[in-house]
């Protein structure tokens, strides 16, 4: 990374160190955790065999995906909105490192919100599971932990495919309020709606293949597959986005 | 070509936005060290040939060099450069002080003082409170302490007394002038002409993205087109003065008392001897250059 991306990327790190900014966040990934889970564990069967201590952090994804596209597309637009762009192109005048600091900060931020999440979700499962006679604890243990860690790693994956689409959302669009709208009618409604209609494709659509990912592979698709279509995915969406971004005019 | 000497060099410079052309063709220097005043009507290119020079927008045809560095090539001079463009941009939620941080952190440096940058531009008091709660005279005053981050050789403003009261004006005009004693060049844009005229020693003026003018203020306001402003001792003589001037070839008028000779500023001396002669005392003799304003307006009914 060159000095004017790491300098970019500690300039986005600074935004997130806000109190206000961490607790809404945090908090209400947090409490949404909790429902979610304890939700999933109260629905279940005693001695269940098909909870175990990734199923809420699974279920959890899903608004965690939510708000990551959220976060990353009005990090983004806003630039523009606020007219801050023009403040920072002068001071870093690369507009690729601009982004790789954007990226990076983004990145940081989604890998300590997957980990705090998998950490919420896997306290109150491990609290839940006893009331309902299931032992989470070899999930723990050897290469179970390995595993686990892992569907912790790919939820980060899913998450930030879905981050990178907020962020590209966020170029072309230069309107936070347009790129979440776009973002989050494609996602749950477009998606859902396509996926109800013609349930062959519905796993190939983009933000489902990520979700696919997160859950390091879904019924028929391998984890590879949902890797590559996820990459070519963002690679469609992100090649137009970075294309304008660095031939527009900054002119708002 | 442009030339290297200079602290802002453009040559040909133009912008079109499909088929409007908003800068045409300008061609001007602003030389090292100078306070440089921009000035144009509202739409007459302005903004758009300052975001040029920053390299926020692309030219369509053209030359330009900022800091002995061609503008195609903004890595090589904008560590030098701070600017405010359209008024002053900052995250509405975080502080002033916060803000400066982040600015400062993205332009690579750690050991900037945002509290000594907002103690400069009057602002200390407030700098911990949220840059939304700032008056717009504030967000002014922060986005120059914004400007000043890079301890700039070139500071490029776009109308950076917009929105100030009069005290604020009065403040930022004795930070600028104070910029520029350190040896940075200031080119700074501003609908307040006579706030110009009162800070600058340059002038680029353009007319519907066209140049008027480029040059030094002398060239402009002083010099040949200075007027000189008589008054006899007794009004009876005023008539008599008149022909003294005129018999001389000078263009003259009486109003209100007063003899207005025009452009005859340098011919000072010389007029008050041609009245002692004729036995014809002055109690004064002024010139009058023509403001900043007057001068613009005449060279934009001209074009």
């Amino acid at each position: 990374m060159s000095k004017s991306a790491f300098d970019a990327t500690r300039g986005e790190l600074l935004k997130f160190r806000r109190l206000s900014f961490l607790l809404s966040v945090f908090g209400s990934l947090g409490v949404l955790t909790l429902l979610i889970v304890g939700f999933a564990w109260s629905r279940a069967e005693k001695h269940s065999s098909s909870m175990n201590l990734t199923t809420g952090f699974d279920m959890a994804l899903f608004f965690l995906g939510v708000l990551t596209l959220c976060i990353c597309a009005s990090y983004t637009a806003q630039e523009y909105t606020y007219g801050t762009l023009r403040n920072v192109l002068v001071l870093t005048p690369s507009r690729q490192a601009f982004l790789i600091g954007k990226l990076s900060a983004l990145s940081a931020l989604i890998f300590f919100l997957t980990l705090y999440t998998f950490l919420v979700s896997s306290v109150v499962s491990l609290f839940m599971s006893g009331r309902h006679g299931v032992n989470l604890i070899p999930s723990l243990e050897g290469k179970a932990l390995l595993t686990t860690l892992a569907h912790c790693l790919n939820g980060f994956l899913g998450t930030m495919a879905l981050g990178i689409f907020g962020i590209a959302l966020g170029l072309i669009t230069r309107s936070p309020i347009i790129a979440i709208s776009l973002g989050l009618l494609w996602s749950l409604i477009i998606e859902s709606a396509l996926g109800g209609a013609l349930p062959r494709i519905g796993r190939w659509l983009p933000t489902a293949n990520f979700e696919s990912l997160a859950q390091s592979g879904a019924t028929g698709f391998t984890y590879i597959h949902c890797l590559g279509l996820s990459a070519f995915y963002l690679l469609l969406i992100s090649l137009p986005a970075l294309y304008l971004f660095k031939q527009r005019d900054v002119s708002q | 070509m442009s030339d290297n000497s200079y602290a802002i060099s453009v040559e040909g410079l133009s912008k079109n936005y499909g088929t409007r052309r908003s800068v045409s063709a300008l061609t001007f220097n602003v030389p090292y060290g100078s306070i440089c005043g921009f000035v144009g009507p509202n739409g007459s290119g302005k903004t758009t040939t300052m975001r040029m020079l920053l390299s926020l927008i692309s030219k369509t045809s053209g030359e330009g060099r900022v800091l002995g560095s061609a503008i195609s090539e903004p890595m090589k001079y904008l560590d030098r450069v701070g600017a405010m463009i359209e008024g002053p941009a900052f995250y509405p939620s975080m502080s002033g002080v916060e803000n400066l941080k982040i600015f400062a952190r993205m332009g690579g440096l750690r050991g900037t003082d945002p509290n000594s940058l907002l103690a400069q531009v009057g602002l200390a008091q407030r700098g911990t409170s949220k840059y939304k709660t700032y008056s717009l005279g504030m967000k002014q005053r922060l986005g120059i302490a914004a400007a000043l981050i890079l301890d700039p050789e070139l500071l490029i403003l776009d109308e950076p007394t917009n929105g100030l009261d009069p005290n604020g004006i009065q403040e930022i005009r004795e930070l600028i002038t104070g910029l520029a004693q350190s040896g940075r060049t200031i080119f700074i844009s501003s609908h307040l002409l006579s706030e110009l005229e009162v800070i600058c020693d340059y002038f680029v003026m353009l007319k519907a993205g066209e140049l008027m003018y480029a040059g030094f203020k002398e060239g402009l306001l002083g010099g040949n087109n200075c007027d000189l402003i008589a008054k006899p001792e007794f009004g009876v003589d005023l008539a008599n003065l008149a022909n003294i001037a005129a018999l001389r070839g000078l263009d003259t008028s009486i109003r209100g008392g007063f003899l207005h000779i025009q452009r005859a500023g340098e011919l000072a001396a010389e007029f008050n001897r041609w009245a002692c002669d004729e036995e014809i005392y002055l109690q004064s003799l002024t010139t009058s250059s023509p403001s900043l304003e007057t001068k613009f307006f005449e060279m934009s009914a001209n074009q």
